[in-house]
């Protein structure tokens, strides 16, 4: 009987890998496998329907002269800045307000910051479709109260992203500074008060002490962040279609396009690839240059 | 334990079988687009198909996407049985061959009777070299004036039906009318910039001149575009972009901030309940008259498991009796001649006149299809997006597109 039994290493072995077979499994079927196909579709001729067909590099060369992609690519590394530089700071500030152990009802008003973040992009889209109404938009009349005039937001190229990015912020603050806020709840208290021994004041404490200590989190955030942003689709796609004129078209959204609507099934994924590229290189970077600024205490 | 097991093993064997086996012999599907009223609607004629097919189990799919869904569909080897088309999405459907042809069905079927079909709404599904039918038209609608019968007859002015009756309904009337009724906030016309399409024809552009040629940088498809635009540009008679975008032209005629409002005539069903008078006229025109067609059939996929079982389905849908069902609905215009001009039709919303809209097919020269079709219509929207907000000439803005669209038309 006992020469019959597996041995101790490979029984380890094999339990091991069935207690990570449902994951591994839905990698490679739903990830690794799309991901593949999508590769070598990116160089092939298919509307999405039928076979195929090997065109080698045509649908790379094509992107590179192909001014509308152009500026989708730009649509959307203007989106992601915009968010990285205005939303990021904003959920850090957000967070550090409602750290404050002075400020009553904190709980809830943590609950309202997040509420946007789990509320469905349509019903948001709708709402901030009315809210950027150039006449009887809200945000129009606040800006109108501090005497600056009416900002025909979706329909004017130059304000058409910038009121996409307004709503998305709004959107998507909510999930950043919950993170914040339990990275600033990480950072142990003696470390402020040795900074208050050495005669620290206010933004002393938050600039040689916070920062430094959450920048691990700030890491965190700036790379999901980024990643998600150069995703971006359902904004474009219910709230302004891509327009004005192509303001809002987003490298997503016009694989969208390609894919389902003028069926180049294989020129958006070489598309999609493209913007996988674009991601992984700007990752790597911010990996390189983590060695700088992240802090791990 | 082994006796559990074994127990829970022949329970979900049982139970396997048991959903397999159902009181209808074929299931197939349909799938459909359009709102929560219309999936009701369909699903009443569902059930008078099951009275006639008690053996067929319909199941209709509602997507919130329709073309993406349908094209993963079919990619994936599981098309719905039976689907609505669109006639230029249709060209491009056909040629990837993911239609079923229906030709041997209607050759073995003595009933169909071609002849009673709207002419041209049978073709528009056919294949170009052989002939054969590729779908069949369930309904189509076309573009009208609704118009503010209580506004007319406040300011004096004839209704646009009378106008048209006595030969003056050309734009010029058009406009001067909409000039007039245009003062205290209310609009002579509402209409959505995206309606365009029915102006160039009624100026004499003759844009779509083949599948692989599309002409827009024309005098005569500008002149339509401009006139189309200098409504709110040049005349201040309609709401421009941002009141366009602020509330929607439908609903501006409907609150009565416009006196006329142009669109297609399946929005009649949403106005029955208005407060106020209202009716339906023909379009203006300009050189020649003409109105815009939005056709819709049922196609079978050719990958379809139970064809025979989906045929029976578009079979009855687009018979006198499904039509007849269709037609007491009201959003569209049957596609067989003896249903719309039956009381089944004529009586729908009977003191609107609705049903005249039936007299207006023959101003649809044929049906415009071409390759591209998606890619082709962005183009020109792109290009007159700067038309609309006063920044461009239509003329100057068509040229670039007739660039845009030639270098599409090149690709195969």
């Amino acid at each position: 009987m006992k020469s019959r039994r597996l041995s101790y290493k490979y029984q380890q072995w094999l339990w091991g890998y069935l207690f990570v077979f449902p994951a591994m499994f839905g990698f490679f079927f739903f990830m690794a496998y799309p991901m593949i196909m999508g590769a070598l579709l990116s160089f092939s001729k298919w509307s999405g329907l039928g076979t195929p067909e090997w065109n080698g590099i045509a649908n790379w060369v094509r992107m590179f002269h192909d001014h509308h992609f152009f500026k989708a690519v730009w649509n959307t590394i203007y989106y992601t800045i915009g968010i990285l530089v205005t939303g990021v700071p904003l959920a850090l500030l957000l967070a550090m307000l409602l750290n404050q152990k002075f400020l009553k009802g904190r709980n809830f008003f943590r609950a309202i910051y997040y509420l946007p973040v789990i509320s469905m992009m349509v019903a948001v889209s709708m709402l901030w479709k009315w809210l950027l109404s150039p006449n009887h938009g809200l945000v129009n009349y606040f800006l109108g109260l501090v005497g600056i005039p009416k900002v025909n937001w979706l329909l004017d190229p130059h304000w058409a992203m910038p009121g996409l990015i307004l709503m998305s912020i709004w959107k998507g603050t909510g999930f950043n500074m919950v993170i914040f806020l339990a990275g600033l709840q990480n950072i142990p208290k003696m470390y402020y008060e040795a900074a208050e021994i050495d005669g620290a004041n206010k933004w002393h404490k938050f600039r040689y002490v916070t920062l430094p200590l959450l920048s691990p989190t700030t890491y965190f955030i700036v790379i999901t962040t980024m990643i998600h942003s150069f995703q971006i689709f359902q904004q474009a796609y219910i709230l302004t279609e891509g327009g004005p004129k192509e303001a809002t078209t987003t490298i997503v959204y016009y694989v969208y396009k390609n894919a389902f609507n003028w069926f180049r099934m294989g020129y958006a994924c070489s598309q999609a690839m493209l913007l996988l590229i674009i991601l992984i290189l700007a990752t790597l970077f911010q990996q390189w240059l983590q060695k700088r600024w992240v802090f791990y205490g | 334990m082994k006796k559990n097991l074994t127990f829970v093993v022949l329970l979900v064997v049982a139970v396997f079988l048991l959903s397999c086996v159902s009181v209808y012999a074929v299931k197939i599907s349909l799938m459909m687009w359009g709102g929560a009223v219309e999936e009701k609607e369909v699903r009443g004629y569902i059930a008078a198909f099951n009275q006639e097919y008690p053996d067929i189990q319909v199941e209709i799919i509602r997507p919130a996407d329709y073309w993406p869904k349908l094209m993963s569909m079919m990619a994936a080897g599981t098309p719905p049985d039976v689907f609505y088309m669109g006639f230029p999405e249709f060209v491009k459907y056909h040629a990837m061959g993911t239609l079923l042809d229906l030709q041997s069905y209607v050759n073995a079927d003595p009933t169909f009777n071609e002849k009673d079909f709207f002419p041209g709404l049978l073709s528009a599904f056919e294949d170009l070299r052989t002939g054969h039918l590729y779908g069949v038209a369930k309904d189509w609608s076309t573009y009208v004036v609704y118009y503010n019968k209580d506004m007319f007859k406040e300011a004096g002015l004839p209704t646009p039906n009378e106008m048209f009756g006595n030969g003056k309904w050309s734009w010029k009337d058009f406009l001067n009318v909409a000039q007039k009724l245009t003062k205290n906030g209310v609009y002579g016309v509402a209409l959505d910039a995206g309606r365009w399409k029915i102006f160039p024809p009624q100026a004499g552009a003759n844009w779509v001149q083949g599948i692989n040629k599309v002409v827009v940088d024309t005098p005569e498809f500008a002149e339509g575009i401009q006139f189309n635009a200098d409504l709110w540009l040049k005349y201040h008679v309609a709401p421009n972009m941002s009141e366009q975008a602020e509330m929607s032209p439908s609903d501006r005629f409907a609150n009565q901030k416009a006196a006329m409002y142009i669109c297609g005539r399946w929005k009649a069903m949403s106005y029955k309940d208005l407060n106020f008078d209202w009716d339906i006229a023909p379009l203006p025109y300009d050189k020649k008259m003409y109105t815009w067609v939005d056709l819709v059939a049922y196609c079978v996929a050719k990958d379809s498991r139970h064809p025979d079982a989906a045929w029976k389905l578009v079979r009855f849908l687009t018979g006198v009796e499904g039509q007849k069902l269709m037609a007491a609905a009201g959003h569209a215009i049957p596609s067989r001649r003896s249903v719309a001009y039956s009381p089944s039709f004529t009586n729908v919303l009977s003191d609107r006149g609705i049903h005249n809209t039936v007299h207006l097919m023959p101003y649809y020269q044929r049906m415009l299809v071409f390759n591209h079709w998606g890619e082709v219509w962005t183009a020109i929207n792109r290009a007159l997006e700067s038309v609309w907000m006063g920044q461009k000439t239509a003329a100057g803005a068509l040229e670039g597109a007739q660039k845009e669209i030639d270098q599409i038309m090149t690709e195969k």
